[in-house]
């Protein structure tokens, strides 16, 4: 009799399983990439030009179709989060956020901090996204960025995804995570983020957006860029260059070694920021009478890149300080967890210190190497 | 209650952590980082230490009248109509506590896992799972939390490898800057995390060695403060005390912040939330056992099985009185710490104080 309950007991979990939630991988659109934008077209109601990219899953398996690789939809709605919701009237399958990358953000709508401040809340409520999400500013509009034809990789969210990733042109432009700059926000209230920038067949990243207030305001180019990166110790491969005795002498920085230093005299802040960097000479000039293999060429040389470095990032942080009053160096932060009690009685008035701060800059050069000539 | 069922020391210590650690432990970063900012470690380490003098309560209890639980030499101490009032706080206390408990879990699965499915299926599901481990013995239930000891820790170790390559240790920094106020705040808040330990009012009753019992108590409650040690310190340097303190259940959030190569193999959720179901199972059992137990005490029968499957619907019926989420954590964790108070510290008191002036009488 009891062997006989089996039967029913292995009927039932067979048949009287089940799940409400589930949508098979191939019911699904992942999105890979989503851009925003001010809308700017009248007959259209509703603020943002939402602009998603997602791979076309079936060309992916058959590999060389000449169908279209990605697809890209539009749509205008009232909020950022509205859009998935509206393109459902669009499209077979509902869209899929979990393994989405890049958010590309339109000039125009991230100088309006209030909309910013309202989407990121969004995003870092919503359980269904990665909080590691990159975030790129684009020069004009997201969907010129999104919408550009591209070769190498299927998807332009992957292919965005792997340029922000590689780190040989690192220091050109600065990978910015959601989280990592929700935490520069929350700290000193400005960010930094990778500006894309759209051409006609392609586009490129170079440079930063500053921002702060969650609002855009400036930008900065690469080579600035890669000085900043080098104060936060962000530069893998980056080259510098100097003149000697009338030649140009490149040098690659393979290692950088930042320390920030505060002090307290009188009344004034003092910041020092010591870099410290290591590399090798990549090029000077072919002749018979030349050699690197000297000590007063390397010391020469160094000396010269130190001032340069010195001299370009003393001009950079000016910027900071007076034009656009932003604490991208990440000094609020520093002081904050290093120097709690300096960071008690400032952190009101931050806005307001940071301009006067006194920030020194000593970099420490170094030739290792000079590769295979001398 | 069989007569032989014996609860080994080792067991004891497995029972006493994963009953401390359930549905508290998500929320637990994140209110004591409010409390106390970046040293809210400070608050985790004494509130573990605050919970000890109770456990020894407890144990002083059991020492003396070996062999009985709690809620049956109560009866003897401060006489049947007395305790009749206490077993009735402390069913309440369950109740309410396992309500609170499920709720939470069926909002977590709901915004992680099941959006769609219904909030009272995924309750009601949990629930009965849990009552079948409920009827069982406490010898079962204690086997059950050394089986899913090692699960947890495993997975714990996991997601403290997983979260390494993205965590920043200087958000750590200032690591113990906080006022006497803030400490206070902090520890309060902290006490009740180790709601759950109070399975050892009945647990004790059966150990075998009684010699060992106080030691392996505390090194559970040992344990548990290191496992909140870890991801309180795991959170804090993921998130930064900003981010930190505006998470819900930042132990889940973690794993949005955790980025491995690859396009697909990412967002490993699924792994820390298998387990967290298994911490929230090994807390709600014991304590619907305890429940079960204590009306078999009330109407003096000898099983407690039948029992629990009467509360199941009072405990679904509790769980679905709060009308949000935010009404969970406000009003019902209210009611938990106020009845906490009485059931893991006034009430064990107030025994000890009888019982001790009752000997003193005596002799």
């Amino acid at each position: 009799m009891k062997k006989l309950l089996i039967i029913p007991i292995v009927l039932i979990t067979l048949f009287f399983t089940g799940c409400w939630d589930v949508v098979e991988i191939n019911e699904r659109i992942f999105v890979t990439a989503v851009g925003l934008d001010l809308n700017k077209d009248p007959n259209l109601e509703g603020e943002y030009l939402l602009t998603y990219v997602y791979p076309n899953v079936g060309n992916i398996k058959d590999g060389t179709s000449q169908k279209e690789s990605k697809f890209i939809k539009m749509t205008v709605v009232q909020t950022p989060f509205q859009g998935s919701r509206q393109l459902m009237t669009r499209l077979d399958k509902p869209l899929y956020f979990k393994h989405m990358k890049v958010i590309v953000i339109g000039e125009e709508l991230f100088k309006d901090s209030g909309k910013m401040k309202e989407f990121f809340d969004g995003v870092g409520r919503d359980p269904r996204m990665n909080r590691k999400i990159k975030i790129v500013v684009a020069e004009g509009n997201a969907e010129d960025v999104l919408s550009t034809k591209t070769e190498e990789e299927l998807v332009i969210g992957g292919y965005l995804n792997s340029m922000l990733q590689s780190h040989k042109a690192a220091a050109r432009f600065t990978n910015q995570t959601f989280s990592n700059m929700m935490k520069e926000f929350d700290f000193s209230n400005a960010s930094m983020a990778p500006r894309a920038v759209p051409k006609k067949e392609e586009f490129k990243l170079s440079g930063a957006a500053v921002l702060k207030d969650y609002k855009l305001v400036g930008w900065l180019g690469e080579v600035e860029n890669s000085l900043i990166a080098l104060t936060k110790g962000e530069v893998v491969s980056e080259i510098f260059t100097t003149t000697y005795k009338d030649t140009l002498v490149s040098y690659v920085i393979t290692d950088t070694f930042p320390k920030k230093v505060v002090n307290v005299d009188k009344e004034d802040i003092n910041v020092d920021i010591n870099i410290y960097t290591e590399g090798y000479i990549q090029e000077y000039k072919y002749q018979t009478d030349t050699s690197t293999f000297d000590e007063e060429f390397l010391k020469t040389v160094e000396k010269r890149l130190e001032k340069n470095i010195e001299r370009q990032l003393k001009e950079i942080i000016a910027k900071l300080q007076k034009d656009y009053k932003a604490d991208v160096l990440g000094i609020g932060e520093h002081i904050c967890k290093f120097e709690p009690k300096l960071w008690k009685e400032v952190k009101d008035d931050w806005e307001n210190v940071f301009p006067n701060l006194n920030i020194n800059i000593n970099a420490k050069v170094k030739v290792r190497r000079t590769g295979l000539t001398r | 209650m069989e007569k032989n069922d014996r609860v080994s020391n080792i067991q004891l210590q497995a029972l006493i952590i994963t009953s401390n650690i359930g549905a508290g432990i998500l929320a637990l970063p994140s209110s004591v980082a409010n409390a106390m900012d970046n040293a809210g470690w400070i608050g985790i380490v004494l509130g573990g230490l605050a919970i000890l003098p109770f456990v020894y309560i407890m144990n002083k209890l059991a020492e003396m009248y070996r062999g009985k639980i709690f809620y049956d030499y109560g009866k003897d101490i401060v006489g049947n109509t007395v305790f009749k009032i206490f077993s009735l706080i402390y069913l309440g206390y369950f109740l309410i506590v396992i309500a609170l408990v499920v709720r939470i879990f069926g909002e977590v699965i709901k915004v992680f896992l099941l959006e769609n499915t219904p909030l009272e299926v995924i309750m009601f599901t949990m629930l009965l799972t849990t009552s079948y481990i409920a009827r069982s013995s406490i010898e079962g239930i204690s086997r059950m939390a050394l089986v899913i000891l090692p699960i947890l820790a495993i997975t714990t170790l996991v997601f403290v490898l997983v979260s390494l390559p993205t965590l920043d240790f200087t958000n750590l920094l200032p690591i113990a800057r906080v006022s006497l106020k803030d400490i206070y705040h902090g520890t309060k808040i902290v006490f009740f995390s180790y709601i759950g330990f109070e399975i050892i009012l009945i647990a004790l009753a059966y150990i075998e060695d009684s010699g060992k019992a106080l030691k392996s108590s505390f090194l559970g409650i040992f344990y548990t403060t290191l496992i909140y040690l870890i991801s309180f310190f795991v959170t804090l340097s993921q998130f930064g005390i900003h981010e930190l303190k505006k998470q819900i259940w930042p132990s889940l959030s973690i794993m949005r912040e955790i980025d491995l190569p690859g396009f697909f193999i990412e967002n490993i959720d699924g792994l820390l939330m298998a387990a967290w179901v298994l911490a929230v199972f090994t807390t709600m059992g014991p304590m619907m056992y305890t429940g079960g137990v204590i009306l078999s005490s009330l109407f003096n029968t000898k099983k407690h099985d039948f029992f629990v499957l009467a509360i199941v619907p009072i405990i679904y019926a509790i769980a679905t009185i709060p009308e949000s989420l935010t009404e969970i954590y406000t009003n019902m964790d209210l009611i938990v710490r106020y009845l906490s108070i009485f059931t893991l510290a006034l009430g064990p008191m107030i025994l000890l104080i009888v019982s001790l002036l009752k000997r003193g009488e005596k002799t």
